[in-house]
Formats: C-alpha cells, structure tokens, sequence
C-alpha cells in the first residue's frame, strides 16, 4: 500500500488550470522528487500535498486515509519552506519544539524529542540562540530539524537549498540524501535544478505547464526520455537536439551527404527530431566535420561547443589540451547513443526493443 | 562640496529648531520661576515657588490622574480596535480597496468638524442618536453632563478619530509578514488565534511598540477634543493637565503657574517615555 497517493490530482484558478491530472504513488521510505521550471506547477502540486492550497479535483491520499479535504495540521505531513520560514522571534528550541507544543504534547517529551534531533543534526550548540543569528546552513538544518521533531508519514520540501550557495547545497544535498534514507520515511522534494533531481531521487517526476511528462527513476528518464522536453530538461550538459531526417540507413542533419550520423536499427525513414547527448558524440578519424567555436575546460572533461551545418551542437570529451576554437575536427557517435522523436507530437519513438539506446 | 557648505547649511536648520523650538520652550519653562500676572506686566522671580503651589493642589493631582485615564483607556481601545480593523481589512474581499480608503478618513477630519458633527448627533433634543434612542425606548444619556459619561465621550470622540491611525500603521505592517510563516504555523498546526500570537504580534512588536508610544504622547497632549466638548468639565471630570495649564495662564491669567503645569507635564511625560523605553526596548534582545 502506498504511503501517499495523488489520484488524478487538480488545480485551478479561475478558468486557469495550474495543475492537470496528476497521478502518483508513493511509496513508505521512497524519495519522490517533482523537477520542472518555475510555473510547471510543482510547487502547487507539492503545496496541494502539504494542504496549503485547496484541491480542485481528484484524491489525496496519505498513510491510506483520504486528507483531499483536511487542514494541514490533520494530513500527517511536515514541510521545509525555502526560506526557511523559521519564527524569527522564538529560539531555535522553541522553533523545533513548536509543532510540538501545537499538539499538546508534554514539555518534557517534547524537550527530549527536540534534543533527540538537534543531536541528529548536529545543532545542539545552537539551540538557544534566534535564526538571525545563525548562517543560512544551519538555518536550513534548523527548518530541517522542524520537520524532523514531528516524525510525519511524509516530509515535504520546497526548493530548500536554493538559497544556499553552490558548494553548501552539493553538502546539504548529501546530508539530506544520508538523512532520508536513515529515516525511512516518504519525502516529496521540489526543485528546479535537475542535478538535485538526479542526484537525490529514486523516482523523478519531470512537470511541465501543469502536466506530468514523465516519472521515472533518475537513470531511466536519462536513458529513456519520454519527449523531447524530458530530453532537453534532463542532463547536463543539455543534449543535442536537432531537426533531421532518416534516409537510406542514415540520420541527415543537412543537404550534403557527409553531414549524417549512423542510425539506430528499426528507425523509420522520414522527418524526425534527434537527440545526442554531448557525452554520446566523440571526436574521431573520420565522421562529420565540426567547426569548434568555443572550448570549456571542465577539469576532467572538455566540452567543445562547435556547428554541424547550421546546427549548433556540444560534444563532450574526457580532458583534450589539443583542441582550440577555430579548429575543424571530425565527430561521430554510437547509434545506441541518439535519441529519435516524432517531428509533429515530439514523442520519443518507438524502435524495436533490441535498439533501444542504453548505457553501458 | 566647500568647506563652508557642511556648517552653511548645517546652520539653517539650527537657526530655525532654536528661533522657533528650543527659544519658546526655554521662555516658557523660565516663565515658570516667576509672578506674572499678565503678559505685559513685569515678572517677578518667586523661584520654585509655583512649583510648590502646583504640587500642593488637589486640581494638579485630578489633571494628571484624569490625563493617565484620558490616555490609557483612548490607547489601548485604539489599539484593540485599530488591530481588529486591520486584520480584517488585510483579508482578501470585494471592494477592499474602497474599505481601506473609508477606514481611514476619519483620521483626515479636523478634530472640530468631528467633535461639533458628534455633539450635534447626540443634541438633547435635535440629535439622531437621542432620537433613536428615544424610539427605541432607551433612557437618554446625558453626553457630557456627568462626570463619568463626559469622559466616556471624550474617549469615544478621540478613539474614533486616532483608530485610523493605528489600522493604517498596523495595516501596513500586516503586508510585511512572510506569507511563510503563516504556512509553516498551519504545518506546525496553529490555529488562527495562535498564528496572531505566534506570528503576528511578535513579527510586528516593533511597530506596535511605536504605534503606543506615539498615541501616547499625542493622547496625554492632546487638547483639542476635551476643549472643544467639555472644556475640561463639568467640574474638572475631564480636566487634564494641558487644559489645567492654559486655564490657569489665559482664564486666571497666572502665566507662572500654567508654565509650571506645563513643565511637570513634560517632565512627567518624559519619564514616561524613558520607562517605556527600557520596558520596551526597540531593538530585540541580541
């Protein structure tokens, strides 16, 4: 049985609709995190949750109860808010403990359970003092320890590390993967960054315009795009996309025949959409002629940012110190490595299964 | 800029605050350390003593009880309702806008229009209020005329002209709050009344500690609604210091002791301040 289940899940304002239709499942120690851009109606989807905004339509359930209807307080939820959203007057104590004191709960079970995690999060030494006085780390474990305290069937996080600087939120991001998996417990996480995504879920649920595109572990949406927004959304650097067309065995990117690529087997001849991640593309002896335009040096990897044609295309290669804008080399790929969508619907295509693109 | 220009137009500001503050503040305390039986006479230094004939008059002892009640109850009925109002005019509603604007146009009355348009409604015989009253069954209230209800009045006049003032700072205040914190309170399952306790109040302390203090100096000051209304009757009920002190300069024409009146008050309203100001202190606690 899933701890928490979205059954066709809606939202509208006005005639506006925010959210359409979203269902999902989740399950008891499974992280879920909901990846789009900023109005793909994620965070709605994670506030209907969190019973902060109403439901228009569908079913929330949570531990198996039916919450569609019920005050936050009532749903069994704990949320981090990303700015933190800690009462500025009260002291870090009185922060973890209030959700607590709200409960009825005695003050000495509650002092305990907030020593219990403060200890966890390793902010003991902060708890007497007000949020003003700590840095925007500690802060966001002090909101994490809030939501901690109340042991909910579910947590709740919206975008929580997108006010911390780079190197912070790759550790923070460590911490909460560490924390989530010690706790076991459901937890929804919405972000915009899509190597938080990758990096924190076990399934991604990739939102756009209020509509679900696709839900899938991290690999698998990487690997398997559904669409070409999927495509372009997942990965970094971003993939490849380009009109083509599929002719006598050969992916054409233009009107001479030296501009093609080898074409995974089972793919129909016609217009498509192609997909190549960077990673995908190698320079080699012979292939298409790349004009290199700009060289980013990555530390371990190179990527080259270069013109197909009239395409512009990047290609990543493990350290190259010999490459320099201006040049002309030569690139290919492995056809288990495009990606092939169709040029109207721009749904990823169905080849036969023994084609299909993997990693190894 | 020149050398010259910092003190240059330094200068104005001080030649004006001295000419037209510090000069008539320090004429009219040092009025208080003489006789001077009217403006033209010449004064006569009687040092303290003034102060001793103020000190020692059942009058001064009612003025500043009455100002104490005069003030107290008009702030804390502003505040309550002042608050009240605001939090209701911050929900969202049709033709709030419109509402927010009416709430405030009281404050923008001349303290005249508003005292003679609430002595007119309850008039003995002519005033809507008195009227009503009247079909209503209800024994009439005399306004003014006894002791209790002259202050009732007086306090009703300045509530419903000052509230606004309070709505509006407070109003502005209420759009400060991080919508957030309200959420997290939700999550946290505070009700309401809790997220007013939990939230509001303490978010916008600093600005409630500003609001009571600025009534409260222009409330123990204020002179226009009881002189208007009662004129500080009927038999001193509704006398407070500031019109004891001009009674006793322009009505008795003993300017040395309505000087001195004037002093103690602002001695008195002072230490009042400094209190309040070590009780509640603007900045929080680090």
């Amino acid at each position: 049985m899933a701890e928490v289940s979205l059954r066709n899940l809606r939202k509208t304002y006005g005639g506006v609709t925010a959210v359409e239709g979203v269902n999902l499942d989740i399950a008891k120690g499974e992280l879920i995190v909901l990846l789009g851009p900023s109005g793909c109606g994620k965070s709605t989807t994670l506030r209907m949750v969190a019973g902060l905004e109403s439901i228009s339509g569908g079913e929330l359930f949570i531990g198996g109860r039916d919450v569609t209807n019920l005050e936050p307080k009532d749903r069994d939820i704990a949320m981090v808010f990303q700015n933190y959203a800690l009462y500025p007057h009260k002291t870090i104590r009185a922060n973890l403990g209030f959700g607590l004191k709200m409960r009825g709960m005695t003050t000495a079970d509650t002092a305990r359970r907030v020593d219990e995690v403060a200890e966890m999060l390793a902010i003991t030494h902060l708890l007497d003092r007000k949020p003003r006085q700590l840095s925007g780390g500690q802060m966001q474990r002090v909101a994490l320890g809030r939501a901690l305290v109340r042991d909910p069937a579910v947590f709740l996080l919206d975008e929580p590390l997108s006010n911390l600087d780079a190197k912070l939120r790759v550790r923070m991001r460590e911490e909460i993967a560490l924390l989530q998996k010690r706790i076991g417990k459901a937890m929804v996480y919405v972000t915009h960054d899509q190597t938080e995504a990758m990096t924190l879920a076990d399934r991604i649920v990739i939102m756009r315009d209020g509509h679900v595109q696709q839900i899938g572990a991290p690999l698998e949406v990487y690997d398997r795009p559904r669409n070409v927004f999927v495509a372009g959304f997942i990965g970094s650097p971003e993939m490849n996309l380009f009109p083509a067309e599929i002719g006598e065995g050969r992916l054409r990117m233009g009107p001479s025949d030296d501009l093609s690529l080898p074409v995974p087997s089972g793919a129909p001849d016609g217009p498509v959409i192609a997909g190549v991640r960077p990673e995908a593309l190698f320079v080699a002896g012979e292939g298409i002629p790349f004009a290199v335009r700009a060289v980013e040096q990555l530390g371990s990897q190179t990527l080259l940012i270069g013109r197909i044609g009239e395409h512009q295309l990047r290609v990543m290669e493990d350290r190259r110190d010999d490459i320099r804008a201006g040049d002309t080399v030569h690139v290919s790929a492995d056809p288990a490595g495009i990606h092939l969508f169709d040029k109207e619907t721009e749904l990823r295509l169905a080849l036969s299964a023994s084609a299909e693109p993997a990693r190894d | 800029m020149t050398r010259w220009m910092l003190p240059a137009f330094l200068a104005v500001g001080v030649i004006v605050t001295l000419v037209l503050i510090v000069g008539p503040a320090v004429y009219a305390v040092s009025l208080s350390f003489f006789d001077l039986p009217s403006l033209t006479s010449d004064p006569v230094w009687v040092g303290l003593a003034k102060y001793q004939a103020v000190l020692a008059s059942a009058e001064f002892w009612n003025a500043l009880w009455n100002g104490i009640v005069y003030a107290g109850l008009a702030i804390v009925l502003q505040v309550v309702l002042g608050i009240s109002f605001a939090l209701v005019l911050h929900q969202p509603f049709r033709g709030r806008a419109l509402v927010r604007g009416m709430a405030f146009l009281p404050y923008l009355l001349p303290t005249v229009i508003a005292v003679l348009t609430f002595k007119w409604m309850v008039d003995g015989s002519l005033g809507i209020v008195t009227i009503l009253m009247d079909d209503w069954g209800l024994p009439p209230i005399y306004w003014f005329e006894t002791e209790q209800a002259a202050m009732i009045s007086v306090i009703l006049i300045s509530v419903w002209l000052w509230t606004p003032f309070v709505t509006t700072t407070f109003l502005a205040g209420l759009q400060t709050v991080p919508t957030q914190l309200y959420e997290a309170a939700r999550v946290d399952g505070a009700g309401p009344v809790r997220r007013f306790f939990h939230v509001t109040l303490p978010v916008l302390r600093p600005i409630l500690t500003v609001i009571v203090l600025l009534r409260g100096v222009w409330m123990f000051n204020k002179f226009d609604v009881i002189w208007l209304t009662t004129g500080g009757g009927p038999l001193g009920a509704t006398e407070h210091l500031p019109i004891l002190s001009y009674r006793t300069a322009f009505a008795l024409y003993d300017i040395g002791t309505g000087a001195a009146v004037a002093t103690i008050s602002f001695l008195f309203l002072s230490l009042a301040v400094f209190l309040y100001f070590r009780a509640f202190p603007m900045e929080d606690d680090a």
